[in-house]
């Protein structure tokens, strides 16, 4: 064809016009149009080219047939080729005429429409795709290669125009070879076009001429927007090029947006591709938490194509002018994220919903350009999906069982670390901003720097004190440090572990205060934009969370208590008498203040109030305790209970699938959609209420003796009305309550497995967790959180000796922790399980009087005992799983075992976080630190139900987002992490407080097993070889390549140069028994972390406020 | 106050007049970080053991007893960064007409060169030398000893130690900061005090005869002065010295610090980070600032 000879031609030829004559040129020119003309105009009916060119305009008759004479011989067919392949040849050559002149061929082909009647010809000879192909391969070259612009010719233009025109409507039946020609066309086009804005005005007029889309090379492109392959590439290249010529040319901008549909083209066009993004992904493994590229590359096609035209909304939004942009991205908001990705987050299965939210977490890692982020963040931070923010699902979901929550906390790792100010004002500082967490003193010390690095003595003083861990050695011989060279890993460093010293431990500060000093600046720098500094002064506490909808009321309560009375403890301990009834509450009593304060701060816990609200025999702080000690006891009167509610039911029936281990997805969330539902119904918030009291009432009917049962309901509600308690405070009860009959239904489960015969007790339990749901809400830290984890104290102490025992009934033990790990394997004895019902009877007995006394005073051995629990429960869990327990030294089993121990590692930073999440969370309580606690409910919550739920899914290292958090500059969060400062603040957990306790623990466990030291400084020699051996075998395969490349090495090869050291020299894991192994490397974990924070304090003790020569 | 570029550049190239009238220049623009960060040029030593260990008694007086040994060893730590802490708190501080920089031997020694820009003593450039006690923050206050004796009623005359102590009596972690010592040093040039004078004859002669005390302050910055350019006292790579203006070696870096003055904005925004906000100042609504497109 003549496209093919055009383009072989052309490069026989390319230089033999040298030097030629340009007259001669004309003349060969000329004649061999008169050539082609004489084989044209003898097929052609009239000579008129117009109108044959009217027809044109309708082309989607084109090819018809109308014009066609009769069959046109193939000889003339290819002579006229032949003819004009030269012609073209000698177009492309021409050189302009001076000062810009058309040169005379070019001025001939304008004059005599020659490009307009070649176009003709091609349709006289039936318009075939070879036809359209040949045309359009021509236009090619000439755009190409042409010396002069011919585009401002309209008799060049008109006909090209009108060869476009005809393709689009043919685009979709071919077999893509003219698409794949018209849009190489188009970006062609589009380059001269940004090249020479002039001939813009060219365009719009051509297509006007024709009556069709006012910019016909635009509309053309848009149908390939989502396009894959080359084809799609180009045709974005060329939008691109169009929306980058919008930003300066307002014309075009006004007719994308007002003219043609890009915008909803490619906004719908999300949706689409999202559509067929798989709904649930293959890819999971057990530590699976988020898309890496390696998952979706190869595996998920769709998502590829997916991110590619996100990409490009990227970029259109980059470029575009900003009525297009704010139009693409209100599409984007309404035509995307609300109607798609909003229900996808909703969907009714744990693992779509897992699903979308990792797919949200890659989109968020994809997108660059701010103004999309900006997009998706307010999609996530301010819409709400039936009355739920996005966020707080998110929040919640981190509580949820299973690989959703680490996909979820993933998601906030991603969150956190964009370092916008407007994420994390509402995932924490609006919480910190009223600083009620804070004394006046401490206040004022906010921004004061730590000197004298007295957080981290006091963090690292926490070390165990059998530590082997010194860093004398490397430290003491010159009076000041030795930095490593950042994060270089020599060869030394690897030198270092093979000779068996500890020097790796001593590098390892080093490579923490590297690390810290690192993020800090990074937070520092990406800091800078932020509007306020967040240092207890910008912005003023009086302003702060008036966005959440209908918590201004509370928080004006809430602020009014603390101006009344700014003491903590006196709130709690020994509120005044009558002084603060800030409250305009329906209670009228001299415990009316109190209780209604009390409400407020555990709103979350409004089911548990009840109880004490009319009569508030006791402290509102303490009732919630009692109610769960009350739920506890109760195992004794086997009355059985009422029915729970419905929706109770069903969750249980769920959580009980759940343990079977024929785990049903569909189920799991119907309770989301059930509590969606009820949310749903703003209106009819009271009776929502009404009904989950009355399960918590008839649960707990043996024990409050009916008294004040419906008194209480119908106060209650009204309370909830008059402190003006949302539905999403609503919404988190029950999602919280739903979270924890799972737990319970679990427990339940396993224990009705066991103990099959013993309905009566059976349905105690069940009473027990009816109970607990109610009792436990939100003030997990306090009640459920203080119950579980004193029984696990008595339950140690017991068990003690014998660690079989141990396990066995920390499995019992009702931490809310890994109970389905357990679920599996238990076999758990009926005679066990008395025991713990006797054990937690009696501990609660006990703890209920302990309480009142010193009620407001976080209870140490509660956060010990959770450690040590969830360590048992951890061990038993991954002790008795078959796969490890055989475990051969041969290389497999070897790496699957330093693959159990990473995972229990993290489990046990998981423990750790837990047990600051609890604690932290749970004693917050008693104070007055709403917000404070709905803070680290986002923060700890996410940490700490995690931790709760699926142990060895959760691969996340929990520690990394609080180090993440961490070395934010911003005073209040600095402070609300790094502070060791216990002096003022009794109710407010901090992460020092939890790690003391938790150094408390460790040492009375170490203490008693004279063994564990040994094993311990092995392992954790063990591990440090092990990460940095990875790490340096990272550095060598990222170096690789251009080692390898480098001839100058004397063999070409990275292993000879720098061989690896062999698995050999690594410290030999010790041999710990599978009992044992959490335990061990949760106190290498703990130390780790004890010593990544101190570095952040250190590091952030001398940040300077300005990074700005860095 | 500050690190600045100068010093460093000249411990490493050549030595130059710093002329006094140079103004301090925006300390954002400066080198952020302490003297003793730059990683570059520290290294770890390959296996580092079997050197003699002076471990430092660590006195952090922190909340809980010192109980076992991990403590005592990070007691370096502690006190490096006590120290980069306090050289932070010097850099905030902008004292005008002081530089300072820790030793590149010690943490516990850091020098220092005063520009004296008015009063008596006025053109003085007095170097000196901040002797840190190891047992920071715990220990007494700071020592600071002039190279060359000033003819003063507070600098010995023959130590050319100044008396700090009289200024700060008890040194008290957390209030007592060694930016305040070199605040002192610069007042002393100002506001002559002659109570209990380590110079006695300053002190008589400034007041029985204050044209001869002039005369004699006048030849001791001359006397300063003119040493300018020797060779640091203590032989350190960080030690500050100084040299004759040579253009093709310090015209490039005064330029350079002279842009920084006339356009910080532009240098803050091209070092920029990826961080976001799109809250309006003195809100605290995410979203709320008014450029924000519409979402609905």
């Amino acid at each position: 064809m003549m496209a093919s000879v055009v383009i072989g031609g052309h490069r026989k030829k390319s230089l033999t016009l040298r030097g030629v004559d340009p007259e001669t040129c004309m003349i060969v020119f000329k004649n061999h149009w008169a050539q082609v003309v004489k084989i044209l105009e003898k097929h052609e009916p009239s000579r008129s080219g117009t109108n044959a060119l009217s027809f044109l305009t309708g082309h989607g008759s084109s090819s018809s047939g109308a014009l066609r004479l009769g069959p046109i011989p193939a000889d003339e067919a290819s002579a006229v080729q032949n003819y004009v392949e030269h012609m073209l040849f000698l177009l492309m050559e021409e050189e302009a005429g001076q000062g810009g002149a058309m040169g005379p061929i070019l001025e001939f082909v304008v004059l005599e429409g020659v490009m307009e009647r070649l176009f003709l010809w091609s349709l006289r000879r039936q318009f075939t795709e070879d036809m359209k192909l040949e045309q359009l391969r021509m236009y090619q070259m000439l755009l190409s290669q042409a010396k002069q612009p011919l585009l401002h010719h309209k008799p060049v233009l008109r006909p090209l125009m009108m060869l476009l025109a005809s393709c689009a409507g043919a685009a979709s039946d071919t077999g893509g070879v003219v698409e794949a020609e018209l849009v190489l066309l188009l970006n062609q086009l589009c380059v001269a076009l940004v090249k020479d804005p002039s001939v813009l005005e060219l365009f719009f007029h051509t297509s006007e001429d024709q009556g069709a889309a006012n910019f016909l090379l635009f509309s053309l492109l848009i149908p390939y927007t989502h396009r894959q392959g080359l084809v799609g590439q180009q045709a974005r290249d060329a939008l691109l090029l169009i929306m980058s010529l919008s930003a300066s040319e307002p014309r075009v901008a006004q007719h994308i947006a007002e003219n043609t549909y890009f915008c909803p083209v490619l906004a719908t066009g999300l949706s689409g591709l999202y559509s067929s993004l798989p709904a649930r992904l293959q890819v999971y493994s057990e530590d699976w938490h988020s898309l890496d590229q390696a998952d979706w590359q190869q595996q998920v096609p769709a998502l590829v194509h997916f991110l590619h035209s996100l990409d490009f909304c990227s970029a259109v939004t980059k470029v575009a002018h900003p009525s297009i942009r704010s139009q693409l991205l209100g599409y984007i908001y309404n035509g995307f994220l609300v109607p798609v990705l909003a229900p996808a987050l909703h969907k009714l299965t744990v693992e779509e919903v897992m699903t979308t939210t990792a797919y949200l977490d890659l989109f968020l890692r994809s997108i660059s350009e701010p103004a999309l982020l900006q997009t998706f963040l307010s999609f996530i931070l301010l819409h709400t999906h039936d009355n739920v923010h996005i966020l707080d699902t998110l929040v919640s979901r981190v509580n949820t069982p299973f690989q959703l929550g680490t996909v979820s906390l993933a998601l906030f790792r991603t969150l956190i670390g964009l370092f916008c100010e407007d994420v994390m004002l509402q995932l924490v500082f609006r919480y910190l901003i009223p600083c009620s967490h804070l004394s006046r003193k401490q206040r004022c010390f906010l921004k004061q720097r730590d000197c004298y690095s007295s957080s981290a003595a006091s963090f690292l003083l926490l070390m165990p004190s059998w530590c082997p861990l010194q860093l004398q050695n490397s430290l003491t011989h010159s009076e000041h440090i030795h930095w490593p060279k950042g994060t270089d890993l020599s060869v030394s460093d690897s030198v270092g572990y093979c000779r068996g010293s500890d020097f790796l431990m001593d590098v390892n500060y080093l490579h923490y205060l590297w690390d810290a000093r690192q993020a800090i600046s990074t937070a520092h720098r990406s800091c800078r934009l932020w509007s306020a500094s967040y240092d207890g002064i910008n912005p003023p506490l009086q302003e702060y969370r008036s966005d959440t909808p209908g918590n201004n009321m509370e928080d004006e309560e809430e602020f009014m208590q603390r101006v009344k009375s700014d003491s903590i403890c006196s709130l709690v301990i020994s509120p005044p008498p009558s002084a603060l009834s800030p409250t305009p509450s329906s209670l009228d009593n001299s415990q009316a203040g109190r209780a209604s304060s009390a409400l407020e701060l555990e709103w979350d816990d409004i089911f548990a109030d009840d109880n004490p609200l009319p009569s508030a025999v006791v402290n509102v702080v303490l009732a919630n305790g009692d109610v769960s000690l009350e739920a506890d006891t109760c195992t004794f009167p086997p009355a059985p209970p009422p029915l729970p509610p419905r929706h109770i039911q069903e969750m249980r029936r769920n959580a009980t699938k759940l343990v079977r281990g024929s785990y049903v997805e569909e189920s799991e969330f119907q309770d989301d959609v059930l509590v969606y539902d009820l949310i749903a119904k703003k209106d009819a918030k009271a009776a929502i209420l009404d009904r989950i009291m009355l399960a918590n009432r008839q649960s707990r009917g043996s024990i409050s003796k009916g008294q004040r049962v419906s008194a209480t309901a119908t106060t209650l509600t009204t309370m909830l009305t008059t402190t003006g308690r949302t539905v999403l405070e609503t919404v988190n009860s029950i999602m919280s309550a739903r979270r924890r009959s799972e737990d319970a239904g679990k427990e339940e489960r396993r224990r009705s497995e066991d103990c099959e015969k013993e309905i009566g007790r059976t349905k105690e339990g069940e009473e027990e967790e009816t109970k607990r749901i109610f009792g436990h809400r939100r003030s997990l830290g306090d009640q459920l959180f203080t119950n579980g984890f004193n029984v696990n104290n008595d339950i140690i102490d017991e068990c003690d000796d014998a660690d079989d025992d141990i396990y066995i009934t920390a499995r019992v033990s009702h931490t809310p922790g890994a109970h389905q790990q357990h679920v599996h394997e238990s076999i758990q004895s009926p005679s066990t399980c008395l025991v713990r019902n006797t054990l937690t009877n009696g501990h609660h007995g006990s703890e209920s009087f302990d309480r009142p006394i010193s009620p407001s005073l976080p209870d140490d051995n509660t956060n010990n005992n959770d450690f040590l629990s969830q360590y048992c429960e951890l061990m038993l869990s991954l002790g008795v799983e078959p796969d490890y327990e055989d475990i051969t030294e041969d290389i497999d089993t070897f790496r699957k075992r330093v693959q159990v121990l990473r995972q229990r590692l993290e489990e046990d930073e998981e423990e750790l976080c837990t047990d600051f999440g609890f604690s932290s969370f749970g004693d917050d309580v008693g104070a007055e630190e709403e917000e404070e606690v709905m803070r680290e409910e986002e923060e700890a919550e996410k940490i700490r139900s995690d931790t709760k739920k699926g142990g060895r899914r959760h691969q996340i290292p929990f520690t990394g987002i609080l180090a993440q958090l961490a070395s934010y500059p911003q005073p209040l969060l600095r402070s609300f992490l790094l502070s060791t400062d216990t002096q003022n603040q009794p109710n407010v957990r901090t992460l020092y407080q939890v790690l003391v306790s938790l150094h408390a623990q460790i040492e009375r466990y170490v203490m008693a097993r004279p063994d564990y030291p040994a094993l311990v400084t092995q392992a954790w020699r063990f591990l440090l070889a092990k990460d940095q051996d990875g790490k340096f075998r990272e550095c060598l395969q990222s170096q690789g390549g251009d080692i390898i490349l480098d001839p100058s090495l004397p063999n070409g090869s990275v292993k000879n140069a720098l061989p690896l050291p062999p698995f050999s020299v690594l410290p030999p894991c010790p041999t710990i028994s599978p009992q044992a192994k959490s335990r061990v490397f949760a106190i290498i974990l703990y130390a780790e972390f004890l010593k990544e924070l101190a570095a952040l304090a250190q590091e952030h003790s001398i940040a300077l406020d300005c990074y700005s020569e860095e | 106050m500050n690190l600045n570029p100068f010093w460093s550049m000249s411990t490493n190239t050549s030595r130059k007049q710093r002329s006094d009238n140079e103004e301090q220049s925006g300390h954002g623009e400066q080198r952020a970080s302490p003297a003793r960060m730059p990683f570059g040029r520290k290294q770890l030593p390959p296996i580092p053991k079997n050197a003699a260990p002076i471990t430092k008694p660590s006195p952090m007086g922190t909340p809980i007893q010192s109980a076992n040994g991990t403590h005592a060893s990070y007691g370096p730590f502690y006190l490096e960064y006590s120290l980069l802490a306090e050289f932070t708190l010097v850099i905030k501080q902008k004292l005008p007409g002081i530089y300072v920089q820790p030793s590149y031997k010690s943490a516990l020694m850091w020098f220092g060169v005063i520009f004296i820009r008015h009063g008596l003593y006025q053109d003085g450039v007095f170097k000196f030398t901040v002797y840190i006690p190891d047992n920071y923050p715990d220990g007494e206050c700071p020592k600071l000893v002039f190279d060359i004796p000033v003819f003063h009623p507070l600098v010995d005359p023959v130590s050319g130690e100044l008396d700090v102590r009289r200024a700060f009596t008890k040194w008290r972690r957390n209030h007592n900061h060694i930016w305040q010592v070199l605040m002192y040093a610069r007042t002393v040039f100002y506001k002559i005090n002659t109570t209990e004078p380590l110079n006695p004859e300053a002190a008589v002669l400034y007041e029985k005869d204050v044209q001869l005390f002039k005369s004699k302050v006048v030849d001791s910055v001359k006397l300063c002065n003119s040493h300018l350019f020797d060779q640091p006292k203590i032989d350190d790579p960080y030690a500050i010295s100084f040299s004759p203006w040579n253009p093709a070696v310090h015209e490039e870096a005064k330029e350079r610090m002279f842009t920084y003055k006339r356009r910080p904005e532009d240098h803050h925004k091209a070092s920029q980070a990826s961080g976001l906000s799109w809250v309006k100042p003195g809100s605290t609504q995410p979203f709320s600032k008014e450029d924000n497109p519409p979402q609905s």
